[in-house]
Order: C-alpha cells, then structure tokens, then sequence
C-alpha cells in the first residue's frame, strides 16, 4: 500500500494499529520502483537532493519522587509539548499519575514510580520537546485543583540522565483573593497552561513563590541524528 | 564587425539558457511540509545540503540563590551573539516571572528558552547578559545585579552558574541604597561585554548565582574541522 507523503505518524494510521509490524520491512513495495528508492534506510548521502531526513528520537523513563513541603496527596500530570514539525510514532504524550501520599516518618518524600515512553521523528531540531508538570491535590471538598507548575526539556544526549525539576505554584496577589480561591476551590492557576509554562511568554505579570522538588529519570535513544551531522553527545566512541 | 543576432535568434538563445537553468535545479517540492510554519522567514529554495554550521541551545533558566533578599525578584535575559550568527527564529526577549525565595533563600524561576543559529564564525559564541530586577512590597522595580555567561560550545548538558554582581558607591549611595533600597545602577550595559575597558573605572559589590541549565546541538561543526570536545 502507498504510504502517501501526508501520513508521516507510523502509530497512528489503521494498518499499524492492529498488528505490530517492523517499520524496517511494511513499506518496503517492491513492485513500485519509486517507493523502494524512498525508504530511509537505502538513502545515501547525496548533497545534491534533498533526502528524507527523518530522525527519531525515543523517550522514556519516569517520574520517581517529589518532597513539597507539607503539602500532601499530590498527583502528577505530564504534557509533552513540541513544535509542530515533531510526529508522534508511538506513546502517549499526556498522562495522569495517582495521588500519592508521604509514608508516616518523618522523610517529605512522595513516590509516584510513574513511567512514561514516547517515540517522536523529526527533521529539524528547532522546538525540542519539553514536558510540562503539573502538581494536583484534593482540596477539603474533594475536587481535584492544581497547584505546581513545573517544566524541563528532555536532555538532547542519548543515554540516562536524572533531572531534578523545581516546581513553583502562583502567588494571589491579595489576601482576600487567596481566601477566595480556597473557598471556591480555584487558587490562582494559570489559564493558558500548557503553553505559558512551556513557552514562557506572557508570565512577566506572575508572581509565584517555590514549590518543591521533583525527581525524574530520563532514557534517550536516537537514531539518525549523527548521520544528518547532529552532534548531540560529547562522549567519544 | 560580427553580425548582431536577429531577433529570433535571441529569443532562441533565451530559451535554451532558461531550459539549461530549469534542468539544473533540482526542487523536490515535495519536502515542502511547512504549512504550518508561520516563522518560515526567507526560507530559500536548497539546490544542495547546506554545510553551514547549526548550533542549538535549549534549556531553562532555573533559578537563583545567594541573594540577601526577602523581596521577590526577576530577570531579564537578553541573548547576544557576534555579527556572522544568525538567528533562525524571532528572537524572544525573556523576562522571568516574579518569584519570592522560600526559607533557603533559592528562587525559582523555571524559564524556559530554546535559540537555534547558524554560524558563519566561531567568533562571538553566544552569551546571556542578565539583569536581576528586585520588586518590593510596594511595587517597586528595581534593578539590583548585573552578569553575563557564555553558552557552552560543547555538544551535551550542562548546568551553568552565573555570578552577579552589582555597581558600588560612596558612603552616602550605599547607606541610602541599605535602608532606602535604590543601590547604584549602570546607566548602559556596555562594561558587561562590548565595552569592556569601561570596567577599569568601577567598583562593584558581588552579589547572587544564577543557574542556568543549558542543553546543545551542535551541527556540521564537525565537517569543517572546528573542534570543541
């Protein structure tokens, strides 16, 4: 079958939903001549066309454990943001965790132990993903409301790297509006919210205070970056 | 005297030049998958791979500590690279949101920032030249410290840490700026970087760390022989 040029995400269209298939042998067409020269894996480096440079990049890892200060019952939600050049092959680029509450000692921290994995491919590196957090609890009526915001980039060099996120929660600017928001059940949050946090622009009006720390743990596997001259690592072979 | 082409003839001698240059430019209009790209800025149609040097810098400016301060703070970050760097996306001036310091005195400001260049020379490697602005109870803005970091040239992660400091007075503007806040300021930002002989004539008070956590890409430095690693 033609894979036409639009259909980029591997995951997601209908003949890979069903059945694994290895993305080296499924659109190896033979029979059309034109489709077996535009396959990927038989491009040569030719600085006279423009080839198909499609890179991948593979994220996986988790979100281990968090200390905020004596807050407690915290669930995390992840949102992976990317430019829009960036295709999905496979994962899921949001997810909720479970409430987790501290064990009875005397130590702050909250375990999660909450993995994710996405695959992405690309041609250009410009707008790197990003994975936005956000820190929700219970509020003293039962309704779900969020409180920390927090984002880091995934690392650009394969390999495992742990990153320590701060997170940071928005500050009313009036006591009245604080008590406010903690009767309706709405403190202040952001509206905007992936993009603010994620982006950047438009927060120069906020004013927030510390929130808390969070553990996460990152595995990065590439493929074809070194072969479109990408130097992502400073590690010699 | 050679005979002047008649008119035919030109027209003829136009049509096969345009046919030769037709021939010679291999556009694979296919690979125009930039419909959404509203920052397509000039892009130019490639006859070849372009070998020009490509350098990502993306990360997040996390925050600060060693301020003696309880008001809250902010940054401004302004990104300067050297005249043969260009910059392949508009240019985003960052200034942080306003953080108050929690009891270790760390501040968190968790901006994230993303600057992808070609380089026509390894001179002028980008810089961050930040301002550290303070916001008082009543409103106020102030600007507090000045610093200046190098991005790194290497290919991998790196946490920077980027130490500030602040222009001194005499007597009279250090006591004011101790109980009245307002601490001496520079009037331009030429000593930090451009100017750096402006630096002889000032006394300065240090001040706080900023960390920067800084990841890079670099591209085709390699081919062209430019070490950094």
């Amino acid at each position: 079958m033609e894979r036409s040029e639009e259909d980029l995400s591997l995951g997601s269209s209908e003949e890979y939903r069903d059945e694994e298939k290895s993305i080296f042998t499924e659109d190896m067409n033979i029979d059309n001549p034109h489709e077996y020269s535009k396959h990927e894996n038989l491009q040569t480096y030719d600085p006279k066309r423009q080839p198909h440079s499609f890179f991948y990049l593979g994220i996986s890892g988790q979100i281990d454990s968090g200390e905020f200060y004596d807050r407690d019952g915290i669930a995390i939600k992840y949102d992976i943001v990317k430019g829009n050049r960036w295709k999905l092959v496979k994962g899921e680029e949001t997810g909720i965790s479970q409430h987790g509450f501290r064990n009875q000692g005397a130590s702050k921290r909250i375990v999660w132990n909450f993995p994710f994995e996405v695959i992405y491919s690309s041609t250009n590196v410009k707008d790197w993903p990003q994975i936005v957090l956000y820190g929700s609890g219970k509020d003293f009526r039962g309704r779900e409301v969020i409180e920390f915001y927090g984002s880091v980039h995934v690392p650009t060099s394969p390999g495992r790297h742990t990153r320590y996120v701060r997170m940071f929660q928005p500050v009313t600017s009036s006591i009245f509006g604080k008590f406010l928001g903690w009767i309706k059940g709405n403190p202040a949050s952001y509206k905007d919210a992936p993009n603010l946090i994620a982006k950047g622009e438009g927060r120069e009006v906020t004013r927030v205070q510390s929130g808390g720390l969070l553990k996460i743990t990152f595995q990065i596997t590439q493929r074809n970056l070194e072969k479109y001259g990408y130097k992502t690592t400073s590690n010699d072979d | 005297m050679p005979r002047l082409d008649s008119k035919e003839e030109r027209d003829h001698k136009i049509k096969e030049e345009l046919e030769e240059l037709n021939n010679k430019l291999e556009i694979d209009l296919s690979r125009d998958d930039s419909e959404n790209d509203h920052l397509n800025l000039e892009r130019p149609i490639r006859t070849k791979a372009d070998y020009k040097p490509e350098a990502l810098f993306v990360g997040q400016i996390l925050g600060a500590d060693g301020f003696d301060n309880e008001d809250a703070l902010f940054l401004e970050v302004i990104f300067k690279h050297g005249d043969h760097w260009k910059l392949l996306a508009l240019p985003s001036p960052i200034q942080t949101h306003s953080c108050y310091p929690d009891e270790d005195g760390t501040y968190v400001f968790a901006h994230p920032f993303e600057f992808y260049l070609t380089s026509g020379s390894i001179h002028g490697w980008p810089k961050f030249i930040i301002k550290v602005y303070r916001l008082d109870d009543f409103g106020k803005i102030d600007a507090i410290a000045y610093g200046s970091i190098t991005l790194p040239n290497e290919a991998g992660t790196f946490e920077l840490e980027c130490s500030t400091w602040r222009p001194m007075g005499n007597c009279i503007d250090e006591s004011y700026s101790f109980f009245l806040g307002g601490p001496p300021k520079l009037t331009t930002l030429n000593p930090l970087t451009r100017d750096l002989t402006l630096r002889e004539n000032i006394s300065t008070v240090s001040s706080g760390n900023i960390h920067i956590q800084c990841d890079v890409i670099l591209k085709s430095f390699e081919d062209l022989g430019i070490k950094t690693s």
